[in-house]
């Protein structure tokens, strides 16, 4: 996984529970990357997911909640680092569209070895679109909570409903975004 | 002192060189872009210049069209990326029959299988196409929906080649989607095929021009012939013309010396019977005992003895046929001369050449008992038209001349062969053979090598001048020392 994604989790833990928390994660991991982490390189998977089990334990919080949470801290720290001119979106429902299209094909310009996850806009409804997620690493929801802050950001929260998911052995997740009225 | 302030500067200063990193990367990656694209457009150029360079080797090596298209096919297929491809073949000689070519496959996907499916489809597209762009000789683009080797193909597009005004060949390509960068090959392809078409045309006219060149060639050839023919004959005709007038001019005074001759050998016939009566008259006056008749015959008796009248009885008939022999000799060269400016009679009749050939041979005998064998190899011809009083001579002619160049160990081959709507004679011997400085000039008259008085000079011309007449040919090949052969050639004809 990337190193901007490690990057913005160490934040996170420094912002939410200060450092001595991220250094007890560190010691109880005890990571082949020693938490030494930039966001030019690509890291195990299996780092972030000791992490997020290790916080589950210190926080008493459980994972899913803490995954989700996480995906909307790294709304911002995703989104400012990507060229000022790629954030000219009017809605959420632009920005959405061109995730695959655009951000992504971004990041494989910068990291031809990123595995970016598949997300797609398959349906549009009236007030909301139906997405399509697809990622051998199964993270929807991090997906889930990235679109929740992206949707703050615009002033425009929605609700998601997850119809089906990887993790209950879909071969995708189906996402219904929709306003809140 | 205060760390927080110092670990997060340091990790300001981090996120300052990630986001430099990130920079670099970006720009990293537009570098690559346009180094890509920089290739890209080479192994395009290359592809292109390699297709071009094809294209010239047209020119230079000259194969048969049909044989380079295939090349040119491949290399468009190679540059354009298009999967599929084939060309019909329209000759200029039209004996030569169209072609159409099988589906050929791009050799940079090809996996070695032979793509005789769909050929029967292809074939009926090519069908219809062709009479579409014999009417606009422009390329021709086709919406198709086909499925070639698991390739879905919707575009077909037609490349005329036209040269000199006509449909030399067609180029059809099969894609999906044309994309821009195969837009571009076709502008390349375009003027690749213009320039094949000059080529063609170069080729075409360079071709014309070989076979006018070479026909002029030959008829200046023949036109040399022919000229050196006419000389010949004017120079003959001229001789012809001067030996008619002496000829004319000696037979005149010959006729009479001949008949006074003759004359005057009966008188010194009769001349000599009274000189030698006389003589008796003589011998029995000298015994006589009357002095006058015996003073008269010792008168007549001196005079014989001073002029030694036995010489003068036998050397004035010597003398006379010595005489008679010259003038006979005379009148021979003048009737050749006549014979050779064709002043004799014309007539033509069935010939049977073995027949005057034996007759030749025996009137020849004499000449040639004494130097060898004659050998014949005869086949059984058709009779000629001719002269058959001419011909003898021509062979007689032939034959003594032969046994002029041949010693005791000669050999006289005569071969006779029906050969090409005639008669074909050869007349071979293995005699001192003819000097190459000789051979032109042994049909012109009065060109002999013999000593003076042994040849005149006029024999193979008024062969020549024979065998001419029968709208035959003579020729002659010869190696000194080794012999000399006659080759006569005489035409069947329409017996008259």
């Amino acid at each position: 996984m990337k190193g901007a994604v490690f990057t913005n989790f160490q934040e996170m833990i420094e912002d939410e529970f200060g450092m001595e928390c991220w250094e007890a994660l560190l010691e109880k991991c005890d990571l082949p990357s020693g938490g030494i982490y930039t966001s030019a390189s690509t890291y195990d998977d299996q780092e972030i997911l000791s992490l997020v089990g290790a916080l589950s334990e210190y926080s008493n919080t459980p994972v899913p909640s803490l995954v989700e949470a996480f995906g909307r801290y790294l709304y911002d720290g995703l989104a400012n680092s990507l060229p000022p001119s790629m954030m000219t979106y009017p809605d959420l429902w632009s920005l959405l569209e061109a995730v695959d299209s655009v951000i992504h094909v971004e990041v494989n310009k910068l990291y031809p070895d990123a595995l970016t996850p598949k997300i797609i806009v398959t349906e549009k409804h009236d007030n909301g679109v139906t997405l399509y997620y697809q990622s051998p690493r199964k993270m929807c929801l991090l997906a889930i909570g990235l679109v929740h802050k992206a949707a703050e950001s615009f002033g425009t929260p929605v609700t998601i409903q997850h119809t089906c998911c990887m993790n209950e052995g879909a071969d995708h997740c189906s996402l219904l975004v929709e306003y809140i009225e | 002192m205060d760390y927080e302030a110092a670990f997060l500067r340091e990790r300001k200063a981090r996120k300052n060189a990630e986001s430099v990193l990130e920079k670099k990367s970006r720009e990293l990656h537009f570098t690559n872009l346009s180094l890509t694209e920089n290739i890209d457009s080479l192994h395009f150029s290359v592809l292109e210049n390699k297709f071009l360079a094809h294209i010239g080797r047209y020119g230079i090596e000259r194969p048969r069209l049909r044989d380079f298209l295939p090349t040119i096919v491949n290399d468009m297929m190679r540059l354009s990326e298009i999967p599929f491809a084939a060309y019909c073949h329209f000759p200029f000689d039209e004996k030569q029959g169209n072609f159409h070519s099988y589906l050929l496959q791009n050799p940079d996907i090809a996996n070695g299988e032979t793509l005789e499916i769909k050929s029967s489809e292809v074939e009926g597209l090519i069908t219809e196409v062709e009479p579409l762009i014999r009417k606009s000789g422009r390329t021709h683009l086709q919406v198709l929906d086909l499925v070639i080797d698991n390739r879905p193909i919707d575009t077909m597009i037609a490349l005329p080649i036209i040269c000199l005004d006509r449909l030399s060949g067609i180029i059809i390509l099969f894609t999906k989607e044309l994309t821009s960068k195969q837009n571009q090959a076709l502008n390349v392809f375009r003027t690749g095929i213009k320039q094949l078409a000059i080529i063609m045309e170069h080729r075409y006219q360079e071709d014309k021009l070989q076979a006018t060149y070479e026909e002029i060639s030959a008829t200046n050839a023949a036109l040399k012939q022919t000229q050196k023919k006419l000389m010949q004959s004017e120079k003959m005709a001229t001789v012809g013309q001067l030996s008619a007038g002496i000829a004319h001019e000696i037979n005149n005074p010959m006729g009479f010396i001949k008949g006074n001759m003759g004359a005057l050998n009966d008188y010194v016939t009769d001349f000599i019977r009274y000189v030698e009566t006389a003589k008796t008259l003589t011998e029995q006056s000298l015994q006589s005992s009357d002095n006058e008749v015996n003073n008269a015959a010792k008168g007549l008796n001196k005079i014989w003895n001073d002029v030694d009248m036995p010489f003068l009885i036998e050397d004035s008939q010597h003398l006379l046929n010595e005489s008679q022999q010259g003038i006979k000799r005379i009148i021979d060269i003048v009737g050749g001369l006549k014979r050779f400016s064709r002043q004799s009679d014309n007539k033509k009749e069935s010939c049977d050449l073995n027949q005057i050939i034996d007759e030749a041979l025996k009137l020849a005998h004499n000449e040639l008992k004494f130097k060898g064998t004659v050998s014949k190899e005869v086949s059984p011809v058709q009779p000629i038209s001719g002269n058959s009083g001419e011909l003898l001579q021509v062979f007689l002619n032939l034959f003594v001349n032969a046994s002029h160049a041949m010693n005791e160990q000669g050999e006289l081959t005569i071969h006779v062969s029906e050969n090409a709507g005639g008669v074909s004679i050869k007349v071979a011997d293995n005699g001192c053979g003819i000097d190459q400085k000789h051979l032109d000039a042994i049909f012109d008259p009065f060109f002999t090598t013999k000593e003076v008085g042994v040849g005149t000079g006029l024999g193979l011309s008024i062969s020549h001048g024979i065998i001419e007449d029968h709208q035959g040919t003579i020729g002659v090949t010869s190696e000194p020392g080794k012999g000399t052969e006659f080759h006569i050639w005489l035409p069947y004809e329409k017996v008259a």
